[in-house]
């Protein structure tokens, strides 16, 4: 394995994990699979190519405001369709199917917003990689060092907030029991708009760094849904930090696995890595249906260590 | 009041009174729209017609949120405490709306009410057994020193010794803090002992109200809804 192949791995896992975060965040506070939320990584990149395209400089510059682009737009969903919705007494399933239709309109718009660009204004915005704007440090790419520390700073601060904060801890009981919290006091709308506004704004940010490190396109963040969907059930959707387990673990198994294969069965073999997400999520399925946070790591090694036990379920 | 959830009608015609310092008790089988009316008062159903004041204010319409702010605190028979959370966390969200100064305050002195909680603090609430839960949930319920605090089935579940001192702890708060108590329960027997006066629903109905004593004295409706006949 090359240090280079290595890179990417970790830098596409910490997109990942980062991208997908909210995706399970908001599944877990409202309940809702929200997979406008790759219209929201889009928008990211989008931002981020306006203004390098208008104002230049260093695209890692305007990340903050791919974060409030795609936060805004967040919360705007969940107000007018989301709440809408839920106040009308719509299922689940109604809402799911909601958030596609406005991932399509999403999908629209970009569509004609990029093609606005290329045609007025002669930019490659169907297609651009910002690559060549990027930083080195210590012989390795900024969109890695920059994506991992992004993680790390994240998860502390997440840490950090959940268990210090009032208003973190109000987050962690609505997702507990949103009917005990609202007769508490707690104004559960707000801490869903709360938990919107991150997970939005978290996809924009990850939407922003991706043309860094792979081709932006209207369809980005569609094109990834179905790997996001794969990563929060895999790290498992009722632990906080099961993305990042599960983002490292497809990450690492999509980017060392085709690289791996590659060598076996040749380059035609990079044309399929899309099906290594999708096994793994079948496994997941088959063996750890609560996602691999959930699984209980001593019962495996008593196990291992005892045999004859492998029955037992873990 | 006639109330219930979306198209289902639970309660029909429906009139309950509480006053300042009392104990009402709200009784009946199961199934009579018991848990409903408590949940009619407190914004979690749907109210067809009718009013429900609280110290002259109407507050019909306001969110759950809202009323917990304007002195009413309910204590749900089920999930009553965030599993999830620590003893302490679950205390410090009863009191969310409570300043820092307030909400220590309050936590001494619900504490000092329900002194076994002291020992497991940092415990996760899921951990307790039913009557540490009931015990942590009616802290919690005293947290915003409310003026009136609604009990849906406290007894249920607990071991005959346990339901002694939840029954002293509700008395308790009549006597020692002035808070008046609407007491939903299916042990009709335990909640007539302590009750000053008392509601008999039935198929969202009211069948009775005035004193427990007065109930007790109907032979047919205690035998016929009750099953207490030669008990009491």
């Amino acid at each position: 394995m090359s240090l280079s192949t290595l890179i990417d791995a970790i830098t596409y896992s910490s997109l990942l994990s980062i991208m997908t975060f909210g995706l399970s965040f908001v599944r877990r506070t409202t309940g809702v699979w929200n997979i406008a939320h790759a219209g929201l990584v889009t928008i990211g990149a989008y931002v981020i190519f306006t203004c390098i395209s208008f104002f230049g400089g260093n695209p890692y510059i305007y990340l903050p405001l791919a974060f409030i682009f795609s936060a805004v737009i967040a919360v705007l969903e969940y107000m007018l369709i989301i709440e809408t919705l839920r106040k009308r007494g719509a299922s689940t399933t109604i809402m799911l199917i909601s958030t596609l239709a406005f991932d399509l309109v999403m999908l629209s718009i970009i569509n004609i917003y990029a093609d606005y660009l290329q045609n007025t204004f002669s930019l490659p915005s169907k297609n651009f990689l910002l690559r060549k704007l990027d930083f080195m440090f210590l012989n390795m790419p900024g969109i890695f060092w920059t994506s991992l520390l992004l993680l790390i700073t994240f998860l502390t601060a997440l840490y950090y907030v959940l268990n210090y904060t009032k208003i973190g801890t109000a987050l962690r009981a609505c997702v507990s029991n949103p009917t005990l919290a609202s007769i508490s006091g707690i104004n559960v709308m707000h801490t869903n708009l709360f938990s919107w506004l991150i997970s939005g704004g978290l996809a924009g940010v990850a939407g922003g760094l991706l043309p860094l490190w792979i081709q932006g396109k209207p369809v980005l963040g569609d094109s990834l849904i179905a790997v996001m969907f794969c990563v929060s059930i895999v790290g498992g959707v009722e632990e906080i930090y099961g993305t990042v387990l599960g983002g490292f673990l497809v990450g690492f198994t999509q980017i060392l696995g085709t690289s791996a294969l590659s060598m076996v069965f040749g380059p035609s073999v990079i044309l399929y890595k899309s099906l290594i997400p999708m096994v793994i999520l079948a496994l997941a399925l088959l063996y750890t249906p609560y996602g691999i946070a959930k699984v209980s790591w001593r019962k495996i090694l008593t196990i291992i260590k005892f045999g004859g036990e492998s029955k037992r379920k873990i | 009041m006639n109330a219930g959830y979306g198209k289902f009608h639970v309660l029909f015609d429906v009139n309950l009174k509480c006053n300042r310092s009392e104990i009402v008790s709200v009784i009946g089988p199961n199934g009579s729209g018991k848990t409903t009316l408590l949940n009619s008062i407190f914004g979690l159903a749907d109210i067809f017609s009718g009013s429900i004041t609280f110290n002259g204010v109407r507050i019909n319409g306001m969110l759950p949120h809202e009323i917990s702010r304007i002195g009413i605190s309910y204590l749900p028979q089920m999930n009553n405490v965030f599993s999830d959370l620590s003893v302490e966390e679950n205390l410090k969200m009863a009191g969310y709306i409570l300043n820092a100064k307030e909400l220590k305050d309050a936590m001494d002195e619900a504490l000092s009410i329900f002194p076994i909680l002291k020992s497991f603090l940092s415990r996760k609430a899921g951990t307790l057994s039913g009557g540490e839960r009931q015990m942590l949930a009616m802290a919690m319920a005293l947290m915003r020193k409310p003026q009136l605090i609604m009990l849906d089935e406290p007894l249920a579940g607990l071991a005959p010794v346990v339901c002694q001192k939840v029954l002293g702890k509700i008395v308790e708060l009549r006597d020692k803090l002035g808070i008046s108590v609407i007491l939903v329960e299916q042990n009709a027997k335990k909640a007539l002992e302590i009750s000053d006066r008392t509601y008999l629903i039935v198929s969202g109905r009211n069948i009775f109200s005035g004193k427990p004593d007065e109930l007790l004295k109907s032979e047919e409706l205690i035998e016929l809804y009750l099953g207490l006949k030669g008990k009491a």
